[in-house]
């Protein structure tokens, strides 16, 4: 799910920055560090949509250094898996385990026992190597095709989610071949 | 008042030497459903010592005692209470009920100490409640009665609080505060102790006993508290206030040592009571573990058990170390001690003659069977080696504890019979896996029997769920954890209960699909993972996990798991290496190969080498860490881009194409890479580092380019792209400085920083200020572009788009500076040039010095990066504006800080005397990058001009050339050529390399990569060869 929210995020700052362009280089450092970060309990930081000059607050000298800490509220658009989101994903790896699914900068697995058993060989179907195929051989499920999840679960570790997903659900499965994206 | 009490004596025989005092009516507390421990047992029952019939909890009990006191409070309370009010000096009192038996403890007197306090308590609420009437007065007004509950239930909390330590099973119970507080101090009798005889000790205390009811009976009780027999043997312990009254209560008792008689200190009287588990007997057949080195762990077999049970005969899998018969017999005793643990092996007599042993034959006691025997050893047929041991210190049960047991690899290890010689078909050993199985199920069963409360795995702060009861699906976290009940605070706020108390039983570990967590023990405890899914198998959850390292699936029981957010490296460390370590192995005849760990086993490594097989490796052939080598190396990926460990890289050709993988380690031009998806060897797969391409953002910032290994003295290198001076080598043309020349080594957008040759100073100019003379590899003009020697006759050898320059191609012999007048450059350590030559120094002698841009550090790379790395990846480096990406000569013409380069005049170079040094090794490769370089080939100058060659000298690279389509004879250098004319149909062709190399014939026909010529008539019969095109050139 995405949304906004607004955050804080303290910059150290070395003293060579202090000068006209201050506000403009904590600006620029909170969007650096920030930006494309997986934040434990929020998600995934997307874009730092803003941050205004007020929300800067004075900063701390560090004695022993010299450098300086700001504090900075800013505003982010967050992009954050939650549990039972169905989300669309492109397949990046497929394993005998099962595959993992991208959304963007989350990486999801689906096991073979969340796809729907005329894939996973309960009712025939199966690995075959490079792709999971349905029993009838018409969803074939390999790199680059895109498809339909629920997520599990989800846990972020350092600076990353992980999630499980399934696919043995209604309305949920293969949603593009990705032929166009595997002719390139 | 009446006292009826007994010098309390103690039979302190049998298996409980601490005899309690009292022994019948502690009994009603052990109905109570509280823990008791041995120390803390207490008696609370006051009012009825003899009441064995009495089972209802103590608290009830002692209401009811409070209310009987209501109505008779002074006739049979202080009956039972007197005697404890004078418990310390009881041998005072008249003993009048003799038919009692008591043994006091330190921990009952202090639990009865604290006992009259609760009975003064109760005296006072008693008089209070007679004073203000009957408890269930029908006059009383219903506050009184209100009120009357209310005081007795202060009473009891007060009573309950006061006697904490006491009171077996209560709170305090456990608390090391309680068990101080039972401690036994100077006001307590003290202990002596007397030596007897092993095995009397029971005996003379039943003695001692007797003698004490006797002397009671006379009248003369003996003025001790107690006697008692513990664990130690040949030793009976005398507990009184004094020593004379000791040593007359021992008098005249037989086989007791007077003589030997000592106080205790107090700190060691409670060791005396002290409890120790009874050591299970072995059976036959039971699994244990060795304790002693090298087999410390090991498991074993209880082959028989002796007669005394202490005793027995266990089977194991030797080590057995053959290189100590190698060895002079100090270093053997070295290694013994030492050297690294020998691996398991079956014992196989024809490899120990094979190393120079001898074996002879020996017998176990009360075996009928003879036994190989070797370096003090008995082997049976099957390799297995026996030996007695005693139990207990050399060889422990492995159900005693858990973490003991045995894991289904060990079994295996264990079974596996000796390679070959069994020949033991697929299907047997799946059978036997099977049993083992069972066996190791029956064997978690056994050691997991007495741990059932471990079973639940619950611990604090765990999250659990109901399983049963009124709140069934409710999930909390765990907040206080007793022995059988858990309290538990609802995740969700909104149900308004701060906690709620569950029995252990109706709560459940309780965790999400996708959580990482670890696994807390059993087989593949250590490991860590995100579950994907749970499944409920006959009321026991298991979860799945895909494990982090191996992308392996593993399914563990929910109790055994934890969340956390660890990532586990597998099995620790054996012998100091770990899991991916890159590590040197000893390869066939005295090679080592290197490679890195995917796998941790109890004895032996898995390895991938360099050529990506994997190898499995023991301990000892390990040849050390090559870690840090690998820390400080880059390799080029495809664009010729550096890439170090750490590096994500896309895979761009061979077997696995289109994967990507982080650089784990790299050596020379390998990369060793991780891949998360791949579940082959943990994830390891090794490619060429030119077939990789790193990935975009693969790296942090592109500034933070790694400064390869070289450190200080190495220039950053030039920017291709042109622009930037920084490494150039600069004449200042204004103010100040000007006609001073230097290196620039520093720049901003206005002004650069310039380091003078002729003066050790640093100043800034600015940019306009400075006009490029050359960089490092030799003077250019101010575009960039490379001046060239006019006389050479070379064409501009870097022109774009042209095969560049293999430093292959050049006469490279010749120009090592080394070999030039003697004299020492800088060499190559500080990455300074070795090189000086003059300003109109011939090009190819630069050339010649553009080596592989590779890890400098390592000596050994160097040739590997000539050979891999610079023919492929430099070359696009090369050719975009001819000035190579990388180079490790950042001297020049100019570069007067380099010390060669001053020490000789370029007219020494540019002699004619290269033939007089010798072909350095590199030319070797010379000879690889252009073989036809022969007397007679068609050739293709670089100027596209065809040529046949003549004279040739190999040393200098040198021929005279005369182009096919006429002209005048030209000196043509090698790197003049771009390539050799490929020959056509019978066209004449010399095979220059292969196993033909040498043979001459008329071109057939070509076929793919595959030529046919015929050899000319004349030599014998008509004879087709077939070679290689890239083998034969035109003549």
């Amino acid at each position: 799910m995405f949304y906004v929210k607004s955050l804080e995020h303290s910059i150290v700052l070395q003293p060579i920055h202090f000068g006209p362009k201050l506000y403009a280089t904590i600006k620029r450092l909170v969007k650096e560090s920030v930006e494309g970060v997986a934040l434990p309990h929020y998600g995934y930081c997307v874009k730092v949509l803003g941050v205004d000059d007020e929300n800067v607050k004075a900063g701390v000298i560090e004695y022993d250094t010299g450098d300086v800490c700001y504090t900075v509220q800013y505003e982010a658009l967050l992009f954050r898996p939650m549990k039972n989101e169905v989300l669309d994903a492109v397949v990046t790896d497929i394993m005998s385990l099962g595959f993992y699914a991208a959304v963007g900068p989350l990486k999801v697995f689906v096991h073979m026992s969340k796809m729907p058993q005329d894939m996973n060989g309960e009712q025939g179907g199966g690995f075959d190597g490079n792709a999971w195929v349905s029993a009838d051989e018409e969803v074939k499920i390999e790199e680059k095709c895109g498809v339909r999840l629920r997520i599990l679960g989800c846990t972020a570790d350092d600076g990353q989610f992980t999630a499980v997903g399934t696919m043995n659900d209604e309305f949920l499965g293969m949603i593009d071949t990705g032929d166009e994206a595997n002719a390139y | 008042m009446s006292v009826a009490s007994a010098p309390a004596f103690a039979s302190g025989g049998g298996s409980a030497p601490s005899a309690d005092l009292f022994g019948s009516d502690s009994d009603s507390d052990s109905d109570a459903p509280k823990k008791s421990t041995t120390t803390s047992k207490a008696n609370l029952d006051l009012s009825s010592s003899d009441s064995d019939s009495d089972a209802a909890p103590v608290s009830t009990k002692k209401r009811s005692a409070v209310q009987e006191s209501d109505s008779d409070s002074d006739d049979d309370r202080p009956a039972a209470k007197k005697p404890k009010n004078r418990v310390e000096n009881f041998f005072e009192a008249e003993a009048e009920d003799e038919g009692e038996e008591r043994e006091y403890t330190e921990a009952e007197r202090q639990a009865e100490k604290l006992d009259e306090n609760a009975l003064a308590m109760m005296r006072e609420q008693d008089r209070r409640r007679l004073g203000s009437g009957a408890v269930f007065d029908r006059n009383a007004s219903i506050e009184d009665v209100a009120s009357s509950f209310v005081a007795r239930h202060r009473a009891e909390a007060a009573l309950k609080r006061s006697q904490g330590a006491g009171i077996s099973g209560s709170d305090f119970d456990r608390s090391n505060v309680g068990q101080q507080a039972l401690m036994p101090g100077v006001e307590d009798p003290k202990v002596w102790m007397f030596k007897c005889k092993i095995g009397q000790e029971e005996a003379l205390v039943i003695q001692i006993m007797n003698k004490a009811l006797a002397s009671a009976a006379k009248g003369r009780p003996l003025g001790i508290t107690a006697a008692c027999a513990g664990k130690s043997r040949g030793i009976v312990y005398v507990e009184g206030f004094s020593e004379p009254l000791c040593n007359e209560a021992v008098a005249g008792i037989r086989m007791l040592m007077i003589y030997s008689q000592k106080i205790l200190p107090i700190s060691d009287m409670t060791s005396v009571m002290e409890v120790t588990c009874k050591r299970k007997p072995v059976k036959d057949g039971q699994w244990v573990r060795l304790t002693r080195q090298p087999f410390k762990g090991d498991l074993a077999r209880v082959e028989r058990v002796m007669q005394d049970g202490n005793r027995c005969v266990v089977k194991y899998v030797p080590r057995i170390d053959l290189e100590l018969l190698r060895m002079t017999e100090d270093k053997a005793r070295q290694r013994k001690k030492t050297g690294p643990k020998p691996r398991k092996r079956f014992f196989n007599r024809q490899e120990i003659y094979d190393a120079g042993g001898k074996t002879s034959t020996g017998k176990l006691p009360t075996f009928t069977e003879t036994y190989d025997m070797f370096d003090n050893q008995l082997f049976d047929a099957d390799g297995y080696c026996l030996r007695e041991v005693s139990l207990g210190t050399q060889v422990v049960p492995c159900e005693e504890k858990r973490s003991n047991l045995p894991t289904l690899e060990e079994f295996q290890d264990f079974r596996k019979k000796r390679k070959g010689e069994e020949g033991l078909d697929e299907e047997i050993e799946e059978q036997e896996g099977l049993t083992l199985i069972d066996e190791l199920s029956k064997l978690q069963q056994a050691g997991g029997g007495g741990s059932e409360e471990q079973g639940h795995g619950i611990s604090l702060g765990d999250t659990v769920i109901v399983v049963e009861g009124d709140l069934i699906n409710l999930k909390g976290k765990v907040m206080q954890l007793d022995d059988n009940t858990v309290k538990v605070a609802p995740l969700d706020a909104s149900i308004g209960i701060a906690e709620v108390e569950f029995l252990v039983g109706q709560v459940r570990k309780h965790l999400e699909i996708g959580a990482h967590v670890k696994v807390l023990n059993g087989r593949y405890g250590g490991e860590t993972g995100a579950i994907h899914n749970i499944v409920d198998r006959e009321g026991e959850m298991i979860a799945f996990l895909m494990t982090d390292m191996t992308s392996k699936e593993i399914s563990v029981r929910v109790s055994q798991l934890t969340v956390s957010s660890d990532v586990s490296t597998g099995q620790a460390k054996l012998d100091g290496y770990e899991l991916f370590d890159l590590v040197a192995i000893a390869g066939e005849r005295n090679r080592n190969e290197v490679g890195i760990i995917v796998k941790v086993g109890r004895e032996e490594f898995d390895v991938v080498n360099q050529a990506g097989s994997t190898i499995q490796v023991n301990p000892e052939q390990m040849r050390g860490k090559r870690n840090s080598n690998s820390l400080r190396a880059t390799a080029l990926d495809f664009g010729s881009n550096p890439v170090r460990v750490g590096d994500s890289v896309n895979i761009l050709d061979g077997e696995y194409k289109n994967k990507s993988g982080t650089i784990k380690h790299i050596f020379r031009a390998f990369l060793f890479l991780h891949s998360q998806t791949m579940t082959k060897n943990s994830g390891v797969f090794v490619v060429k580092s030119t077939v990789c391409s790193l990935l975009a953002g693969g790296r942090t910032k592109g500034s933070e380019a790694p400064q390869p290994a070289m450190g200080a003295g190495r220039q950053q290198r030039p920017n291709p792209n042109g622009g930037g001076k920084m490494g150039k080598t600069v004449t200042i043309t204004k103010g100040q400085w000007k006609g001073y020349m230097g290196i620039v080594t520093n720049e901003t957008d206005k002004s650069v920083q310039v380091e003078l040759h002729s003066r050790p100073k640093k100043v800034f100019v600015k940019i306009d200020a400075v006009k490029v003379k050359g960089d490092k590899f030799g003077p250019t003009n101010d575009d960039g572009q490379r001046l060239t020697n006019p006389g050479s006759g070379a064409a501009q050898g870097f022109a774009g788009g042209d095969t560049p320059y293999m430093g292959s191609a050049t006469p490279m012999g010749g120009t090592t500076p080394m070999n030039l007048g003697g004299i020492t450059p800088g060499g190559h350590a500080g990455g300074m040039t070795p090189m000086g030559y003059g300003g109109g120094a011939d090009e190819e002698e630069e050339n010649a010095w553009i080596p592989g841009p590779m890890d400098r550090s390592d000596a050994d790379s160097v040739s590997d990066a000539s050979g891999n790395v610079l023919l492929t990846g430099s070359t696009s480096a090369l050719s975009s504006d001819g000035t190579p990406l990388d180079s490790w000569t950042p001297g020049s013409s100019f570069a007067g800080e380099s010390p060669s380069s001053t020490a000789f005049t370029p007219s020494s170079v540019s002699g004619g005397d290269f033939g007089d040094t010798p072909l350095s090794g590199s030319t070797g490769g010379a000879g690889v990058g252009k073989p036809w370089f022969i007397d007679r080939v068609y050739v293709t100058g670089v100027d596209g001009v065809n040529y046949i060659l003549k004279n040739v000298d190999t040393l200098s690279q040198t021929a005279s050339a005369q182009p096919v389509g006429g002209g005048a004879v030209v000196e043509l250098k090698a790197s003049d050529c771009a390539s050799r004319l490929l020959p056509e149909k019978d066209d004449n062709v010399l095979v220059f390399r292969g196993p033909e190399v040498g043979s001459e014939g008329k071109l057939v026909v070509i076929d793919g990569n595959d030529a046919i010529f015929s050899k000319p008539e004349g030599e014998g019969d008509q004879d087709f060869k077939i070679v290689e095109v890239s083998d034969i050139a035109r003549v």
